[in-house]
């Protein structure tokens, strides 16, 4: 049964507020039993505080944040269903930038393009070459 | 008692109360002010332009300061840096081993003629919270016509105020379906709109969008409340149906001997890195009563008090100079970022700066009653936006 019109110190409870405290005080014990009042206790000092703060506030966070709504419109503008294969492809360049690379002339350009895959690199990569070319133009007649 | 000695504090405003909470329990601190109440004085703009509870803006002084603080609610009369010692209005005599004077700045609606009066008519967003909820009514009574927001002298507190009062009135009257029938007028003393030009290049589009006409080079001189004009220092007439103006100010009104630490506008003259007053290295000066060469708003205040209360423990801390003045207006937030070695740097108006200042105000009581808390957060802010940094990247 929750007391009706409580009076703590010099503030009076009424019905509506015994009732959350009622609740609060349920949460607190629960939080209690967990051992999370202690932790947040512990959370909540000078040195975790500061030194989460140090962490997380820092000019590149920070100008991050300040452009997450640009950010974040730019998500929206993702293509989700190209992301698997773009992923693919990000990690086959990385392990290409982990070979070892010779440096190659117009003949060695030549003779590589017999290359079934090179020919289907160069294929993408004009394609590649083409969107970017595609949205220069629109920037620049915007 | 406590070992450090006695450090009385003259002022229990932001600078004020945030030393005595640092320097609580290990010095014997007193904090004298002649107010009940701690204001956030940026509360009233909030209270003019958008109709606000003053009560959001004010806590008890005693409640602010930690329990081991003493707090004597009494007006200075005078402070003698030789004797150390410091004497109140009522009698008491209080002697000291450290003092900081956190006395804030005087404003003189008595150097213009009829700035009383004009005050007193419509009210004012620089005075009080009394005031600020006039000039609330006076622009809810403003059908059609003119609101002027001018200021008097080229050195005032919190810089931006008059910018933020231009674009908070407009959205106000906005939402009262004036967008036409009154015109907002920004008239400043400056060749822009505010005294940098970096900052103006910010904030004058915006100006411009929102339809707020700007006068430069426009220092407020006459009041003719009848006529309903303002004229200028540089001979100009501004005609207005509302007005308000931001007085000259002046140093604390206080008896200090010797006379010679102030200058010729009051103003404490101090070690501008590490807030000494002149000549004494017992007595400090911070917040919006002293000489230092940069803004006096709430941040100098705050850093400074920091500075000193590290000091008075011993240890060797310098204020850069540092300033994060906001500006705010629907949606939208910058802040003016500069120190003694950098002008402000460019810092573009976003979503994001608004919330940080909407979490600043949020902060600002827990912010002064533990600033040994947030004295870790607002480092790291610090050094993630120092002005050579900022520079350097071309700005925020």
């Amino acid at each position: 049964m929750v007391a009706r019109n409580l009076e703590v110190g010099s503030v009076r409870i009424d019905e509506e507020g015994a009732e959350a405290l009622v609740k609060f005080v349920g949460l607190l014990k629960r939080l209690n039993e967990l051992g999370l009042l202690d932790a947040v206790s512990d959370i909540l000092s000078e040195d975790v505080v500061g030194g989460l703060a140090g962490l997380l506030l820092n000019t590149g966070t920070l100008k991050a944040l300040d452009n997450v709504d640009r950010l974040t419109g730019l998500l929206g503008e993702v293509d989700y269903d190209s992301l698997d294969r773009l992923g693919d492809l990000i990690s086959a360049v990385s392990s290409a930038v982990t070979e070892e690379s010779k440096p190659v002339g117009l003949i060695g350009l030549a003779t590589s393009l017999r290359d079934p895959d090179i020919r289907r690199g160069l294929g993408f990569t004009l394609n590649v070459l083409k969107a970017v070319g595609r949205s220069l133009r629109g920037a620049q007649q915007d | 008692m406590a070992e450090g000695g006695k450090v009385v504090i003259v002022g229990g405003g932001g600078g004020g109360a945030i030393a005595a909470n640092l320097l609580a329990g290990k010095f014997d601190v007193t904090v004298i002010d002649r107010s009940e109440y701690h204001y956030f004085q940026p509360g009233n703009l909030f209270i003019a332009f958008q109709g606000k509870g003053p009560t959001l803006y004010r806590r008890r002084i005693a409640d602010l300061l930690k329990p081991r603080v003493d707090f004597v609610r009494d007006e200075v009369a005078s402070i003698d840096l030789d004797e150390r010692e410091v004497v109140t209005a009522s009698g008491r005599e209080l002697n000291y081993d450290r003092l900081i004077i956190a006395a804030g700045v005087h404003l003189d609606y008595s150097a213009l003629e009829n700035h009383e009066a004009l005050l007193n008519t419509f009210g004012d967003y620089y005075h009080t919270q009394e005031m600020a909820v006039k000039l609330h009514e006076s622009l809810r009574g403003l059908k059609s016509g003119t609101f002027v927001i001018a200021v008097a002298d080229p050195i005032y507190k919190c810089p931006p105020g008059p910018l933020k009062a231009a674009f908070l009135s407009r959205e106000l009257l906005n939402r009262m379906g004036r967008s036409s029938s009154v015109r907002v007028v920004l008239a400043v003393p400056f060749p822009h709109a505010y005294p940098s030009k970096t900052v103006s290049d910010v904030v004058e589009p915006e100006l411009e969008a929102r339809g707020i006409e700007v006068r430069t080079i426009f220092t407020a001189d006459q009041i003719d409340l009848e006529g309903r004009k303002i004229v200028s220092l540089e001979g100009e007439e501004l005609k207005f149906d509302v007005a308000t103006v931001v007085p000259p100010n002046e140093g604390p009104k206080i008896e200090i001997r010797p006379d010679a630490v102030r200058d010729g506008s009051g103003f404490l003259k101090i070690d501008k890195f590490t807030s000494q007053v002149e000549g004494y290295d017992d007595a400090f000066a911070i917040g919006d009563c002293t000489n230092a060469p940069t803004s006096k708003s709430g941040v100098t205040a705050h850093l400074q008090a920091e500075t000193v209360a590290k000091r008075i423990m011993g240890m060797d801390a310098r204020y850069t100079g540092r300033t994060n003045c906001p500006i705010i207006l629907d949606g939208l937030g910058t802040f003016v970022i500069s120190d003694y070695e950098h002008p402000p740097v460019p810092v573009r108006l976003s979503k994001f700066k608004r919330f940080m200042e909407d979490l600043f105000v949020a902060a600002y009581w827990s912010s002064i009653r533990n600033p040994g808390f947030w004295g870790p957060v607002f480092e790291a802010y610090f050094r993630a936006t120092e002005p050579e940094v900022l520079e350097r990247l071309g700005g925020w």
